[in-house]
């Protein structure tokens, strides 16, 4: 059984009178340890797609399985429980809150969840030695790098141990020296951890570091 | 730009309906406050003057004598008083009107005060005399009669048990003409027949309609007066001349009496009234001060919350000044909805708070209506002046940040995120010289009697204690964190993250509510430390164990006295074993109206117990006067007007004035007005002798006062009605007294407490709004709905907690001020301190508990976010 | 009989004193006069006046009329209210000042109760006082008035000139067919009179004669009686007259009219009705108040053969107390010009006309 597997995923925006298809559904799949890179132009619809699969947003119509579980039929709550359990997210920019230090930020997901603040505590320390921002633990994200913030994001993303992780052009903001680094971290964890990555870019650099890539335009794949 | 306030103002106004509503009803209820208060105030005393105007009636000038009226055998020897216009003696008093269903049980078992009556203002004029100065039309007086002449009023009238009242009573009470009414006076209770019904006019306006005309030999009769008339008016054939008049008459006056105009008596009530109503004013602005926190909260929320849109309008060229008069009129347009709503809202208050300080007003001070006066057009104005300029003050902030905001806020995602402020300095020395300027202003002296460098402190110490508010929370943002992530998991962590991030944002609105908390604190401490005092003294001086008062309250110009049926009535009970009867007049001393009265040294230092604080053998002196030009004097007599022990004070008699010693000061708090006693040898011997207005007795040992109490009321006749209180009764009745008297001060904090409470429940909502990413971040990353709201509901307990601390520390300190300057310098007494623990504790409770409330909506809002990081 | 004016007052006392147990003494035949002893007041009668008019003339010949009343009307003999301003008595005065020649008239009025020594009327010494105005007797046995009001006034000393005159038969005045409705009078009939009078604030010196009635009883009139007219006449023979004509609600003279006559050697006779005829007729004044008052009269008294026309200088002498006690009435100097005996006579007195506002039995009846 794949880990997701979408069949017409379909999501309309209504705005006033009109009606925007962002997808105009979409079917494929992804097995657990895939690397899938989304490209298209910008409003092609990669982002909604990848908001459905994070449970972020339910679609308008068709059918969505994370891990057997239907997301289309289930409620804000189990939708936020689903994220919390199963998902782990790097955006573009803003992927940490302002108001804690680089450490409760990696933790929160754990936090949330109920894990044991020693527990969270010890997830959080292994993956800032991974994602190489240890000595950043006790600042806020304010004062560091643009590349340690998407560091630490990755490291958040993956502190609850999620079964799929969705990055949202997580280079798209570094210069290339650091997005080059992000990236391979991303490479290294689906390879070491066989941590399951959909991913949405424009850069055909991050593309081709993918197992895998999808093209879409106009919310449907080429 | 009309186009642009109705587009980018008035709309999201018109579509946020909840903050919109709060911020109107906050400033509305701070308006309201101040106007009702505004109108309270001017109700007891207005409604005093207009009473006296409306029984004054043409009269230019009223002869008044010293003691308790003038004696009428120098009426004649007045005749002279006919060079310059016509007199018109006069007999005036309060009763109370006897309730059909409580005639014939003359509280004989109940323990409690005087039932509440209502009062009848009663004029009693030689009706020959007196038809120049007042209207009186009378409805109907019989068959067929076309108009009535004075000689056929008086015919009405010439009878000691007939009356004439106002239509407005007798439809109110179901009276008839020809009927009976039913009229309390001193402990006396007499049946009147109604002869004539008086239209709305003239002196039936007197307190809505309560009004009694009487001959004036029935009107000497119902109160005990006979001999004695309260006044002679004076109508002049030249009323321009009536500063001449005043001047020319003074040496030509017998002494003990003189001439004044009827309105001075009004200034007089004023004066009495002034302390009183200070305190209430000063209280009143504290919810105006909170309203306006809540224009600055809302504007706030609209900068924040449209950054991106102000951003836009500036990429689209619109000036910054422009975006300042569009923030500026939006504070506007709240402040004029919050005015218009607040005057309206001001009548409903008004009644209420008519509701609870006539009581106090009536039973401290004067005969009063229970109904505010109409708005005025000055009203509006004062709404109007204070609404809308300080709104304006208040939106001021927000809105010359709204009109710095770059235009590239419009940029996604190059807003700029609020740095974090640090400690500086200046945030502790400011505050801190603010607060030593207050201690230093506490220590100034009074200016003409009024406590003004006392208001200023309390004025310095809210200032003081609110700019101390971000230091403080540095402070304690550092010192709780491991406190709030151990005990309340990753929500307290989230709370206190945000909250340490949002020290300057809501550092005022924890100082508007702890400036509104620490006004309850500073009362509550004020008013708990009186009530023990009062206690202590109530339990240290009252010793009788009866105390025997006339059926009717006395109040200033309606003297109450006991006939000498109930004196003896007392007097012959076998318990009784002594008796000291007292007597109190109201006494004109340096122009206002202070209490002088009369009553038995020997008994008083043989059985009861004055509090005496000076001088150390205060007994001996006070034993030395009896019969003496000698007197003893109460604390607020002796601060007010800076007498001592040892000094003289004039007073005037019928005798003209005269120099009395004082020999001692003892502590009272039955009086604000300040009280000279003096033995009843003496006062006879200068003002006659007047019947008492009290009795206390004193009964032999192991006997039950409540019995006595019973089988002397049980003695009386159906004419007589006193109110007798056993020794355990008059300690519950004046501490009910107290307490009533407090029950406004309870209420206008109650107002200030829940428009703070709106405060910060937007406060909330400004930081939710503010932080709408980082909630969709939280959102993202896992948290639930109950997490958010958890965390939103900690930070407002947390926002109430820490303002209840500093509201806390501050109201301590502000109830030093009024308790120590305050209240000595306006009503001259000393108070206790004393900490009501219990209140503070709970209150603590309630205020954290009502602020995480306060967070729901908010928090409900910050759960509702949508889940998007690109809308 | 000046007993219009009381009406309204007397039903007042009617109604408070059927409260009271006590009871006022009624007139009864009998009665001794003594002198100057019943000058003073007689409180135990219900009502009693002292009545003064004059013709008097300045030195330089201006003539002028004056009138001063003291009215005391009893309301309750012993009121149970201990109070010194209960209402025993009112005292009710009236002053007038004729100035025929300027065509002036300008009167006032004062209505107290005794109150503590407000108005009063002693009764051991002739002493009747309200407020500032007063009558009484000084230690020469002079009769002294004093009272002004805004600009108008007098002062005036009284000589009582000849012996009182008492009316009625048997010392008792009869008013109505009742036995009680009756009253003790006297008069002083022409009392040489100086002083000053004021009118408009001008003050003149002024002398001339006077008239006095002093009568008090306990009830005076019937139902059926709607008013009167009095008259006083000093004729230059030396011969004074008093006439009433009752007048009656159908019109008719009531048979209870009288007078007196005295003499010019002081000889005194009692007029009975069927004795004389007084008819209104010529010129009418119809007063503010709408009152229209018969300022011409016609006395014929056949037996004596004396026919006197009656006429004033000046029709405007009403008073008229319309907000006080509601009286009005006509009361004024007059001109008496006839033939006594065939000759000639000339006179001046005081006309009274009253019943001519107002429906006097109402008033009476209380109702």
């Amino acid at each position: 059984m794949p880990l997701l597997a979408a069949s017409n995923l379909q999501k309309t925006y209504v705005s006033g009178d009109a009606r925007v298809a962002a997808l105009a559904g979409v079917s494929f799949s992804l097995d657990a340890g895939d690397f899938v890179a989304l490209m298209g132009p910008s409003g092609c619809g990669k982002s909604t797609l990848l908001h459905l699969c994070g449970a972020m947003d339910r679609p308008t119509a068709g059918q969505l399985l994370l891990d057997g579980r239907n997301l289309a039929a289930l409620g804000d709550d189990e939708l936020t429980h689903v994220r919390r359990e199963q998902v782990g997210f790097v955006f573009q920019f803003f992927n940490l809150l302002p108001t804690l230090t680089i450490a409760d930020n990696i933790a929160l997901p754990c936090l949330l969840a109920g894990v044991t603040p020693q527990e969270a505590d010890r997830r959080t320390r292994e993956l800032a030695g991974r994602v190489g921002i240890t000595p950043r633990l006790d600042h806020y994200p304010q004062q560091v790098s643009g590349g340690e913030m998407q560091r630490a994001a990755i490291a958040r993303a993956l502190a609850h141990q999620p079964a799929l992780v969705v990055a949202d052009e997580p280079t798209g903001n570094l210069d290339s020296d650091n997005g080059a680094r992000v990236l391979a971290l991303l490479v290294e964890l689906n390879r070491e951890m066989g941590i399951t990555i959909l991913l949405a870019t424009h850069s055909a650099d991050v593309a081709a570091a993918a197992k895998r890539v999808l093209r879409m335009k106009d919310g449907m794949f080429e | 730009m009309m186009r642009l306030f109705r587009q980018f103002i008035l709309r999201p106004l018109l579509r946020d309906r909840v903050r919109t509503a709060t911020t109107i009803v906050g400033v509305a209820l701070g308006i309201a406050v101040i106007i009702a208060i505004q109108l309270t105030n001017a109700s007891s005393v207005r409604g005093f003057e207009t009473a006296l105007e409306a029984v004054a009636g043409k009269t230019s000038i009223e002869i008044v004598g010293s003691g308790s009226g003038i004696d009428e055998t120098l009426l004649p020897s007045l005749g002279w008083l006919r060079e310059f216009g016509v007199v018109s003696p006069v007999v005036q008093g309060d009763a109370a009107l006897v309730e059909p269903d409580a005639v014939g049980q003359p509280d004989g078992t109940r323990e409690a005060g005087r039932p509440r009556t209502e009062a009848v203002r009663v004029l009693g004029v030689d009706i020959l005399r007196d038809q120049p100065f007042r209207e009186y039309r009378l409805l109907d007086v019989g068959a067929g009669e076309p108009e009535v002449t004075t000689q056929r009023f008086l015919q009405l009238l010439t009878n000691e048990r007939a009356v004439v009242i106002t239509e407005k009573l007798a439809r109110r009470r179901g009276l008839a003409l020809g009927g009976e009414i039913r009229l309390m006076i001193g402990d006396r209770v007499v049946s009147y027949t109604i002869r004539g019904l008086l239209k709305d006019e003239g002196p039936a306006r007197v307190l809505d309609g309560n009004f009694a005309l009487m001959d004036i030999a029935a009107a000497q009769l119902a109160f005990d007066r006979l001999g004695r008339i309260d006044r002679i008016d004076l109508l002049l054939r030249n009323p321009e001349d009536l500063q001449r008049t005043l001047v020319a008459l003074g040496p030509r006056l017998p002494a003990g009496i003189e001439a004044q105009r009827p309105a001075r008596r009004g200034a007089q009530v004023e004066t009495m009234l002034a302390a009183f109503q200070m305190n209430l004013t000063a209280l009143s602005w504290i919810a105006l001060v909170v309203g306006l926190f809540l224009v600055y909260n809302t504007v706030t929320i609209s900068v924040v919350a449209r950054r991106q849109e102000i951003g836009m309008l500036r990429a689209l060229g619109v000036t910054g000044p422009q975006v300042l008069a569009l923030f500026l009129g939006e504070a506007a347009a709240l402040a004029v909805a919050g005015t218009v709503l607040g005057l309206g809202l001001a009548r409903v208050l008004a009644d209420a708070a008519v509701a609870l300080t006539s009581a106090t007003v009536s039973t401290l001070y004067i005969a009063s209506v229970s109904a505010p006066p109409a708005m005025t057009w000055g009203h509006v104005a004062l709404a109007a002046g204070l609404g809308l300029p300080l709104s304006l003050l208040a939106a001021a902030v927000p809105a010359l940040e709204a009109s710095r905001v770059a235009p590239t806020a419009a940029m996604h995602g190059h807003d700029t995120l609020e740095m974090r402020v640090r400690l500086r300095p200046v945030m502790l020395v400011a505050p801190l010289v603010v607060i030593g300027a207050a201690a230093g202003l506490a220590r100034l002296g009074p200016v003409n009697g009024r406590p003004y460098f006392g208001y200023v402190s309390a004025f310095a110490i809210v200032i003081g204690a609110s700019l101390i508010v971000p230091a403080v929370m540095f402070g304690l943002s550092r010192a709780s964190r491991g406190f709030l992530r151990g005990r309340l998991g990753v929500e307290g962590l989230l709370a206190h993250a945000n909250l340490s991030a949002a020290i300057p944002r809501i550092s005022i609105s924890v100082a508007a509510l702890a400036v509104s908390l620490s006004m309850m604190v500073a009362i509550a401490v004020m008013i708990g430390s009186f009530r023990d005092t009062v206690v202590y003294w109530v339990g240290q001086t009252v010793r009788a164990d009866l105390f025997v008062g006339p059926g009717v309250r006395p109040t200033v110009g309606s003297e109450q006295t006991l006939s000498s049926e109930v004196i003896e009535a007392v007097t012959r009970h076998p318990d009784v074993v002594a008796v000291d009867s007292f007597r109190n007049l109201d006494l004109v001393y340096n122009g206002n109206l202070v209490v002088l009265g009369a009553g038995h040294f020997d008994v008083a230092l043989s059985r009861g117990a004055l509090l005496f604080k000076s001088p150390s053998n205060a007994r001996a002196a006070m034993r030395a006067a009896i019969g003496q030009d000698a007197v003893i004097i109460s604390e607020p007599f002796a601060n007010k007007y800076g007498k001592h022990d040892g000094d003289v004070v004039g007073i005037s008699t019928p005798n003209g004035p005269r120099e009395f010693r004082v020999a001692a000061v003892y502590y009272d708090y039955s009086s604000d007005r300040g009280v000279i006693v003096m033995d009843f040898s003496t006062f006879s011997r200068y003002y006659g002798a007047l019947p008492p207005t009290g009795i206390a007795a004193y009964i032999k040992d192991g006997v039950d006062p409540e019995r006595v109490r019973s089988q002397i009321l049980a003695g009386l006749d159906e004419g007589h009605r006193a109110f007798i209180y056993t020794n355990r009764a008059l300690r519950t009745e004046v501490l009910r007294i107290f307490d009533s008297t407090f029950a406004i001060t309870y209420a206008l904090e109650l107002i200030a407490i829940v428009v703070a409470m709106l405060g910060v429940a937007g406060t909330l909502l400004t930081l939710v709004l503010e932080r709408r990413r980082e909630l969709s971040l939280l959102r993202l990353t896992g948290a639930d709905r109950r997490q958010v709201t958890r965390m939103v509901m900690i930070e407002a307990a947390m926002i109430g907690a820490v303002s209840q601390g500093v509201g806390l520390t501050m109201g301590l300190a502000l109830s030093m001020v009024l308790i120590y300057v305050i209240n000595v310098q306006s009503f001259g007494w000393t108070i206790q301190f004393h900490l009501p623990t219990a209140f503070l504790v709970q209150s603590t409770i309630v205020v954290i508990a009502a602020t995480a409330v306060a967070g729901v909506y908010p928090a409900r809002r910050a759960a509702q976010l949508i889940l998007s990081q690109d809308e | 009989m000046r007993c219009r004016i009381l009406l309204a007052i007397l039903a007042a006392g009617c109604v408070v004193a059927a409260q009271g147990g006590a009871s006022w003494r009624e007139a009864s035949p009998g009665y001794t006069f003594a002198f100057p002893r019943d000058h003073a007041s007689h409180p135990d009668f219900k009502i009693e006046w002292w009545y003064y008019t004059g013709n008097v003339a300045a030195k330089d010949g201006r003539r002028f009329g004056y009138q001063v009343t003291f009215f005391r009307v009893g309301v309750d003999p012993a009121p149970a209210n201990p109070s010194k301003w209960a209402v025993r008595d009112l005292f009710m005065t009236h002053l007038a000042v004729s100035d025929p020649v300027g065509k002036r008239y300008r009167y006032a009025e004062r209505l107290s109760r005794g109150g503590p020594g407000l108005a009063g009327a002693d009764v051991e010494r002739y002493r009747v006082w309200n407020d500032d105005w007063s009558a009484s007797l000084d230690d020469q046995g002079r009769h002294r008035l004093l009272a002004s009001d805004k600009g108008t006034g007098l002062d005036l000393a009284l000589d009582e000139g000849r012996k009182p005159v008492v009316h009625g038969l048997g010392g008792i005045s009869q008013k109505g067919a009742e036995a009680g409705n009756a009253s003790h009078y006297y008069s002083l009939t022409r009392m040489p009179t100086r002083g000053t009078i004021t009118v408009d604030g001008e003050r003149v010196e002024v002398a001339g004669e006077s008239w006095m009635d002093h009568e008090f009883g306990t009830s005076f009139l019937e139902p059926d009686q709607v008013g009167w007219d009095w008259l006083s006449i000093q004729l230059a023979d030396g011969r004074e007259l008093m006439l009433y004509q009752l007048r009656q609600a159908d019109g008719r003279r009531d048979p209870r009219s009288s007078g007196t006559l005295v003499g010019a050697d002081g000889r005194v006779t009692h007029l009975a009705a069927a004795d004389f005829t007084l008819a209104p007729g010529g010129p009418v004044y119809r007063s503010a108040n709408g009152a229209t008052y018969p300022v011409a009269w016609t006395i014929v008294l056949p037996s004596l053969n004396l026919n006197l026309k009656i006429t004033t200088p000046l029709n405007t002498q009403e008073l008229s107390f319309e907000g006080s006690t509601g009286v009005a009435y006509w009361e004024g100097l007059i001109d008496v010009a006839g033939q006594a005996g065939g000759k000639p006579v000339m006179g001046r007195g005081y006309l009274e006309m009253t019943g001519y506002h107002g429906n006097l039995g109402q008033v009476l009846s209380g109702r």
